[in-house]
């Protein structure tokens, strides 16, 4: 019986301290990091428990602490360590703990900690990106492992991950060995899968390779893919060997067409090439059918205007190019032209250059087309400084016509700059009254939208009284979209009765369809709207 | 107890030795796994360089640091700079500070920027902060804002600076900002003073705040001050917003609430929004929480949406806000999905969604990340895609179709007889017809024409028989029976063809007798020659006999070209002869 009592007590005391000292090691900290616990508490869809199911421990723990960092990169660097110091059995754990996390926290862990499991546990790592599909987890799987990657692409080719698990795992295959790299590719059957891959692979080889990259297009099927896949790997050939890049160009030019943009990929190239040596590319582009001339012209010359403005200026003067003419990409895409670059660059050089061309209609087109590129593209504090603004220099060159239709974007850009207070005053800059409405107009347009509480005191800045109705109307128009009611009184400021029965009418108008009754209640009680004017607007209603 | 008492040794002892396996077992273990990094080096290490450190081994240490910053890509590349610039010593980060500052401002980087400024501030601020009055780097490392909100620059590099400043050094910061001129300029540097005081201190960020009252700055204060609280008051810094005066600000300082609320949870969420009184500023706000839900909680959202979606709002005086309602709540509902399905089904019957924008942005998402269940759910529910509905999806449809072929052919070719199949057909053809197949793409079309009222899906079609064969596709469109259809046709062929190949139009257009036809035709390719030759496409426009077809015309070429030169455009259009004055006029006033 003693003997018996003794075994027993020996087997209960080894399982009970086996007990203990397992838990010990696996110890459950009390407090989660503060994201995580907040994280949980916030979502009601998860219950806790679940979360706090899966056991935790100090490495886990740390990992969360780390999110506490508020500085980006300390807190990745600490985030790293971290999972560094955490072992192949704490992966599965840690990986469901930030599987609850809320998604944008998700997005930002889940590749460190994927990459360091298939650094730990190649097997476990795979199966879970396996079970869930998880794109995140493929990359890692393709850097820790490039074999099964293939070999599981080549198994599951309809999977969505399967062009990404290829793209990561052939180049880790031999890194640098695109003609090994292709071989690889050769294995898989051909098919949208090798297509795809293909076309990012080939991407990767014009780096280093652009020869190789070009002569493999031919493997792709005809159509935007291989064209857009050619046009890549010509600005890669053309940022490392540019004379070889022109000879394909050459070579190809019998072969394409110009329309009304001219040829993308000949601008394309040029531009490139331009970006380092614009002689050469110019040079290249001169020998170019016209049709084919001009975007590429633009192209280069514009890049050349930002860092020598009047040598590119004056050679698209020469050349027959439109200084004027805006950089196109594409149809919907639009930049600022040669003069427009040479104006965000260099804008006191180019305002001399624009000065010394000759009297009359084309000076003037350029120097009107000069201030609007400079409000839109040269540095604002140069263009309004206080002594001797640059906009000002520009501004008195223009036609009174040309005045008219640059005033409200000046306004506009001025006002944008702050610390603008006595508008009345700034506006006598604008000689001719229609321009000086103009400016503030877009003056009040852009203070309301930095801070509605800085219209009053610029109002009150200005004297005119047409001028003010004029700012006042702009604020009604503005106003009405987030503000009827206010739009509404602010309108009866308006002293001019036609303007002010004009602005009450578009304020009440928006404030009917957004709210009817209190639009219809403030008619009915405001005494300063003339009966007349009430019964038409309640009988609109 | 004489008998029990060796036994509780022996229990002892076993206790002690099961634990002491355990332990052991778990130590071996321990050396399998990773080796431990080591240990950080303690404050003082890091700020006395060993005696033996030369300034060999200090250059070293530094271009170490610089060469790794300029390639920050991953986190492993992360914390090997992050050590190596823990490494340097008081001396050697005064002795870079040019070269990072270049770095930064060169690679644009804000992260670099936030760490090596933190490290500096934290290891020598003295010498760091003189530096910075020393310099024009904060000065230069500014970015002006291009846009309508200060939000779209917080995360260049100046504001980063900034936020390190007043996190660290908030009086220096103080200082430092009332010598920056008032404008536009300082708005960051206010913007995040006040915010990282009103993270630690709301008492202290309202005295700041209030010292900005009549300043140019006062908006930059005020949003970073609602920022700031919002971290640890949400809803005072809801009452801040709310008692703005109406207006953008306003608008942004919500927006910015919402966002803070949205990680809260839909009560918190719910709780502010009925306190907002206007209908439409409501649902806006409420499709801004859905975003932010959607991005920083596990909370499914779609039980609130389905109450917040009932409520009557007029989208009449701001179509904005549909749109940004359909785009914030789809994303939401379809970003980290819990139930697509349960999502869709109310997406495709909900009320107060007459262009089915909502449906369509949700359907579009879920087709890109999972088609094959979309082709189910398509397939499912053929009520849900009536006819008005149908034409919706088919650009969706033409997606799936571009980029899986195959599978979108199998789907069409599965669907029972109807419209629905119909449709799949033609956009499986004209997915495949990218590839070659122009007559599938033209006899799919014919299936569905008589539904094309408006000419939509042949002026799909055409887009894509032109890049295959412009010439055949022209012989087509001519052979097309009259009406809408045929005159988008026409008009399509004449662009999309003038596109790249203006001289080939110019040589149909003479092939064509004077009427309809050729005035579409002129008209199409005038519209695109004047993004090359403005005044060949005026002359081009006077060829166009029909009046509305010129006025088009004329409107695409005066567009191209006032960009350009507005004084010879407005001339050109204010004498055109044949179009209507009223139109002559409103074209006129719209230009600027």
């Amino acid at each position: 019986m003693k003997t018996s009592l003794m075994i027993l007590a020996a087997i209960t005391g080894l399982f009970g301290g086996a007990c203990v000292g397992y838990l010990t090691i696996s110890e459950n900290p009390e407090a989660l990091a503060p994201n995580e616990a907040q994280a949980t508490e916030s979502s009601p869809g998860d219950p806790k428990s679940k979360v706090l199911d899966f056991g935790s421990n100090t490495r886990i723990a740390r990992f969360f602490t780390a999110l506490n960092e508020p500085v980006t990169l300390k807190q990745r660097a600490e985030l790293f360590e971290a999972l560094r110091s955490c072992t192949a059995k704490d992966m599965p754990n840690l990986m469901a703990r930030v599987q609850a996390l809320p998604y944008t926290t998700r997005w930002d862990l889940t590749p460190m900690v994927i990459e360091h499991w298939f650094d730990l546990d190649l097997a476990a790592a795979r199966d879970w990106v396996r079970a869930g599909s998880h794109k995140w987890g493929v990359t890692a799987w393709a850097k820790a492992d490039p074999q099964s990657a293939i070999r599981e692409a080549a198994l599951a080719p309809n999977a969505d991950y399967a062009d990404d698990l290829l793209t990561g795992a052939i180049p880790r295959l031999a890194p640098g060995n695109p003609v090994t790299q292709a071989a690889a590719l050769a294995e898989i059957p051909a098919g949208v899968l090798r297509n795809r891959v293909l076309r990012s692979l080939i991407y990767s080889w014009a780096l280093n390779d652009p020869a190789f990259a070009y002569a493999s297009l031919e493997q792709l099927p005809p159509g935007w893919e291989r064209e857009e896949a050619r046009t890549e790997i010509l600005r890669k050939w053309a940022e490392r060997d540019p004379n070889a890049a022109l000879a394909q160009m050459d070579a190809l030019l019998p072969s394409l067409k110009a329309g009304v943009l001219g040829n993308e990929l000949t601008t394309k190239i040029a531009e490139q090439i331009g970006e380092k040596d614009s002689k050469l590319a110019l040079d290249w582009i001169s020998k170019l059918p016209v049709e084919f001339r001009i975007a590429p012209a633009i192209g280069v010359a514009r890049i050349w205007a930002a860092k020598e403005p009047e040598a590119a200026l004056n050679w698209c003067m020469e050349n027959g190019v439109d200084v004027a003419r805006g950089h196109r990409d594409g149809f919907q895409g639009w930049g600022t032209g040669v003069l427009g670059e040479a104006m965000a660059a260099h804008p006191e050089a180019t305002i001399s250059w624009l000065q010394t061309l000759p009297a009359g209609m084309e000076r003037d087109r350029l120097l009107e087309k000069g201030l609007d590129d400079a409000l839109w593209v040269a540095p604002k504090d140069v263009l309004f400084a206080d002594e001797n603004p640059l906009w000002v220099q520009l501004f008195q060159g223009l036609t009174e016509e040309g005045q008219i239709r640059l005033a409200n974007n000046i306004g506009m850009e001025r006002a944008k700059l702050g610390g603008l207070t006595d508008l009345g005053t700034w506006v006598q800059n604008f000689p001719s009254a229609a321009a000086r409405t103009q400016a503030i107009i877009g003056a009040i347009a852009a203070a309301y939208m930095r801070d509605t509480t800085m219209i009053d005191p610029l109002l009150t800045s200005i004297s005119s009284t047409s001028d003010r109705d004029a700012a006042i109307n702009t604020v009604v128009g503005i106003m009405v979209i987030d503000a009827p009611a206010s739009a509404a009184a602010r309108a009866l400021t308006i002293s001019d009765e036609a303007h002010r029965c004009e602005a009450l009418d578009f304020a009440l108008k928006s404030w009917q369809k957004r709210d009817p009754i209190a639009s219809r209640a403030w008619l009915g009680e405001n005494s300063s709207i003339p009966a007349s004017w009430k019964a038409k607007w309640l009988q609109a209603q | 107890m004489r008998t029990l008492l060796p036994i509780a040794r022996i229990a002892s002892l076993s206790f002690l030795l099961g634990f002491g396996a355990v332990r052991w077992q778990a130590a071996k273990k321990s050396e399998k796994t990773p080796p431990s990094l080591p240990s950080p080096a303690s404050s003082k290490e890091m700020l006395e360089p060993s005696p033996s450190a030369t300034a060999a081994s200090s250059t070293e240490r530094i271009e170490s640091a610089l060469a790794l910053g300029k390639k920050l890509q991953g986190v492993e590349q992360e914390y090997e700079f992050y050590t190596k610039l823990k490494q340097l010593d008081v001396r050697e980060l005064a002795a870079c500070a040019d070269k990072f500052a270049e770095l930064v401002q060169t690679s644009r980087s804000a992260t670099l920027c936030e760490v090596w400024l933190d490290r500096w501030l934290e290891v020598d601020s003295l010498v760091a902060l003189r530096w910075l009055e020393s310099t024009e780097f904060l000065d230069k490392s500014y970015t002006p804002q291009n846009g309508p909100s200060l939000l779209s620059i917080l995360g260049g590099p100046q504001s980063v600076a900034f936020k390190v400043l007043a996190r660290r050094q908030p009086e220096w910061t103080r200082q430092y900002l009332n010598g920056i001129e008032s404008g536009a300029k300082r708005d960051v540097a206010v913007y995040q003073l006040i915010g990282e005081v009103a993270r630690q201190d709301a008492a202290k960020a309202k005295e700041l705040l209030d010292g900005f009252n009549s300043d140019t700055n006062r908006g930059a204060a005020v949003q970073g001050f609602v920022a700031g609280l919002a971290a640890s008051d949400v809803r005072a810094a809801f009452a801040t917003a709310l008692a703005e005066a109406p207006g953008p600000l306003r608008n942004e300082l919500l927006q910015t609430t919402f966002g803070e609320a949205a990680k809260h949870g839909v009560g918190t969420v719910s709780e502010l929004l009925d306190r907002i009184q206007d209908p439409v500023l409501r649902r806006k706000l409420a499709a801004e929480a859905a975003l932010g839900l959607a991005w920083h909680s596990r909370e499914n959202p779609l039980p609130w949406l389905m109450e917040e979606a009932k409520r009557k709002v007029s989208f009449d005086t701001n179509k904005g806000n549909y749109d940004t309602w359909s785009n914030y709540v789809g994303q939401a509902l379809m970003t980290d999905n819990h139930d697509p399905v349960a999502a869709i089904n109310w997406a495709a019957n909900v009320e107060n969604d007459p262009e089915q924008k909502l449906f369509t942005r949700m359907l579009g998402d879920w087709s890109r990340s999972d088609p094959e269940e979309t082709r189910r759910w398509l397939t499912e529910h053929p009520t849900a895609l009536e006819e008005k509905n149908l034409n919706k999806v088919s650009s969706i449809i033409a997606v799936m179709a571009r980029n899986d072929a195959v599978a979108t052919s199998a789907w069409a070719e599965s669907l029972p007889p109807g419209p629905l199949r119909d449709q799949a057909r033609f956009q499986a053809a004209l997915g495949s017809g990218s590839e070659g197949s122009f007559a599938q793409a033209v006899a799919a079309y014919h299936s569905i024409a008589s539904g094309d009222t408006k000419g939509d899906l042949a002026k799909q079609l055409t887009t894509v028989l032109v890049k295959l064969d412009a010439t055949a596709t022209a012989r087509w469109a001519l052979q097309m029976e009259q009406g809408p259809a045929r005159s988008t046709v026409i008009a399509t062929v004449s662009e999309q063809w003038s596109q790249n190949d203006p001289k080939a139009v110019a040589s149909w257009i003479e092939t064509l007798p004077s009427g309809s036809d050729r005035d579409r035709v002129i008209g199409g390719y005038a519209a695109k020659v004047a993004y090359a030759d403005p005044a060949m496409a005026t002359e081009w426009v006077l060829e166009v006999d029909d009046p509305k077809v010129r006025a088009d015309a004329a409107k695409q070429v005066f567009r191209v070209w006032s960009w350009e030169n507005p004084v010879a455009s407005r001339a050109w259009l204010q004498s055109l002869p044949g179009v209507d004055e009223k139109w002559r006029a409103d074209v006129l006033q719209k230009a600027k």
